[in-house]
């Protein structure tokens, strides 16, 4: 029998595996690299997110929260004090830990669960937000920080742009390895799963739901965050609009949904659907209807939930990637 | 019988929901081995019972001890974790997962490694003949096989404790009478103390050592079976005349 969960191929990762590697080797054109940088970190994000939104049921609709978290925590470092991303990378994940126990120790404790809990990461998210742009002379408020190019490798400054689908290639694998081998293959996943479906019965097989609400949070913020770290690194520029706002945390929790939420590949599909509409949006329409994404966002939702309703994944994969 | 050293012991509690006395100074001990039935009609303090000593509900008066411990308020989790263990009147089984992932979760509990787990499983899950539904996902079950699915997770815990709560309702007679010869077996085994809440008083009552039957939150009457059913209050409020 054919286990996509187990040891057996998903062919989906392949492809995207050998189509990045190719990407990697031969000479495409710049731009071509840029749209698959911003699918692979697009997939990274939502493949976080579902961490806590799609295994544990505990849906987010502040992951920029935690994207922010990694990305100004970088930013501001370097910004301020010139100190390079390589060491700002592990103030980023405590600045990330910080949050999950901001946001998970009242919402877990006190029982805050469905769509209660959906609107205080919300709300969470829109008061970093405001903050961002409240302290301008920490931040840069609306405009953001653009940081100062060296073409030093050592602050991860790099002339070929390869070598950042390298990096987020890398991070997205990696982050996909970790899941496989944590949730996929050991108790944790089961865990997950059994507290979203059912919180009370999880109690009675003597589950701490709290203790693996949080665990699930934790991974899933700093795994966010060292993707909001990556988009400092590449872009050299961060700004409320684009890390830390109600957009982004829509954009990651559709890309989930759409491409399968409880599944390992899931997130990874959903963003090889949206990113490029959405790349050919903004380059059609450029900051003319800001609104569009929004509306696409919505569209692309109707859609599956009328004919996915658990995403592309279980439509090709019946659940075999999901832990069932 | 040998005298018995009680494993769970309810002592005086109270509770209440508003205005509603859902628990009145209920005492109750339970020893290994023993398999004890309570009866009662609706809403008269059973799966109440139940909730408090599994930590699902705070009493408002009264302890629970376990092994000579108190327990009271400890959560759900703790409480599972010393070994007592229940089932829920509406099952609640893991709706999307499948059989053998669901008593899988029961195993996992102390079993780390998921491959052994998935064989302990199965183990179960050939005890109560469920083996060839092994990858059904749990919605698409019958309401018998649901029960059984919850009794195997349940069974899966290892429990030194096991209260039941309305484990028949809505089975064939067959396989009621075969739930309760495992539970019985379990209980000589295992020397596993359960408390099984039912409303099939006839069926119950041939399996149990004793009987507690409840009404308004009281503990109303409490002996063998033929002493619980013959009490005339229990007859009033809960069997009827027709009974006798």
């Amino acid at each position: 029998m054919v286990s996509w969960r187990g040891d057996k191929v998903n062919y989906v990762y392949v492809f995207i595996n050998i189509v990045v590697i190719l990407s990697l080797t031969l000479n495409i054109p710049e731009y071509v690299v840029h749209v698959i940088i911003l699918t692979l970190w697009y997939a990274y994000l939502s493949t976080a997110w579902a961490i806590i939104s799609g295994y544990a049921g505990q849906v987010s609709l502040g992951h920029s929260l935690f994207v922010a978290a990694g990305s100004y925590t970088i930013a501001m470092l370097y910004h301020h004090y010139g100190i390079t991303p390589i060491l700002g990378i592990p103030v980023a994940i405590l600045v990330a830990c910080l949050f999950v126990v901001i946001i998970g120790v009242p919402s877990f404790k006190l029982g805050v669960r469905g769509p209660y809990f959906t609107f205080s990461t919300l709300a969470a998210a829109q008061v970093l937000f405001y903050l961002l742009i409240a302290y301008s002379h920490i931040t840069g408020g609306e405009l953001g920080l653009s940081l100062k190019y060296t073409g030093n490798p050592l602050y991860l400054h790099f002339a070929d742009k390869r070598i950042y689908l390298l990096m987020i290639f890398l991070l997205w694998n990696l982050e996909i390895i970790l899941i496989r081998k944590m949730i996929f293959r050991g108790r944790l996943g089961y865990y997950l799963v059994a507290i979203r479906e059912d919180e009370d019965a999880a109690a009675a097989v003597g589950i701490n739901v709290f203790k693996y609400k949080m665990i699930a949070l934790l991974l899933s913020g700093i795994l966010t965050a060292l993707g909001g770290a990556f988009y400092t690194i590449y872009f050299n520029y961060v700004a409320p609009p684009s890390v830390a706002s109600l957009q982004l945390s829509f954009r990651i929790a559709t890309t989930g949904l759409v491409g399968g939420a409880r599944s390992w590949m899931g997130p990874t599909m959903g963003s090889i659907v949206i990113t490029p509409i959405m790349e050919y949006i903004r380059i059609r329409f450029g900051s003319r209807f800001v609104a569009l994404p929004l509306a696409i966002y919505g569209f692309l939702l109707l859609i599956i939930a009328n004919t996915a309703p658990l995403g592309l994944s279980r439509l090709l994969f019946k659940g075999r990637d999901e832990i069932r | 019988m040998t005298p018995l050293t009680p494993i769970l012991e309810v002592k005086n509690v109270h509770k209440y929901f508003g205005g509603i006395r859902a628990l009145v100074d209920v005492n109750l001990s339970l020893s290994s081995g023993e398999l004890i039935g309570v009866i009662g009609p609706n809403g008269s303090g059973k799966t109440t019972l139940i909730n408090v000593i599994t930590g699902y509900i705070k009493p408002d008066k009264g302890s629970v001890f376990y092994m000579g411990r108190e327990i009271t308020g400890l959560p759900s989790h703790r409480i599972v974790s010393m070994g007592i263990v229940r089932t829920f009147q509406i099952t609640r089984p893991f709706r999307e997962l499948s059989v053998l992932s669901n008593v899988m979760l029961g195993v996992l509990f102390k079993e780390k490694s998921v491959e052994n787990a998935r064989e302990k499983a199965l183990e179960i899950l050939k005890l109560l003949n469920l083996e060839d539904k092994k990858d059904v996902i749990c919605r698409n079950l019958t309401t018998p096989d649901q029960k059984k699915i919850e009794l195997a997770r349940a069974l899966a815990l290892n429990p030194k404790v096991l209260l039941m709560d309305e484990v028949l309702a809505g089975l064939h007679i067959e396989d009621a009478k075969k739930i309760l010869e495992i539970i019985r077996s379990l209980v000589k085994e295992k020397n596993i103390a359960i408390l099984i809440v039912e409303h099939r008083v006839k069926l119950l009552s041939n399996v149990t050592d004793r009987m507690i039957a409840m009404n308004a939150g009281k503990i109303i009457s409490e002996g063998t079976p033929s002493e619980v059913l013959n009490n005339p209050e229990v007859v009033k409020v809960y069997l009827g005349e027709e009974y006798r």
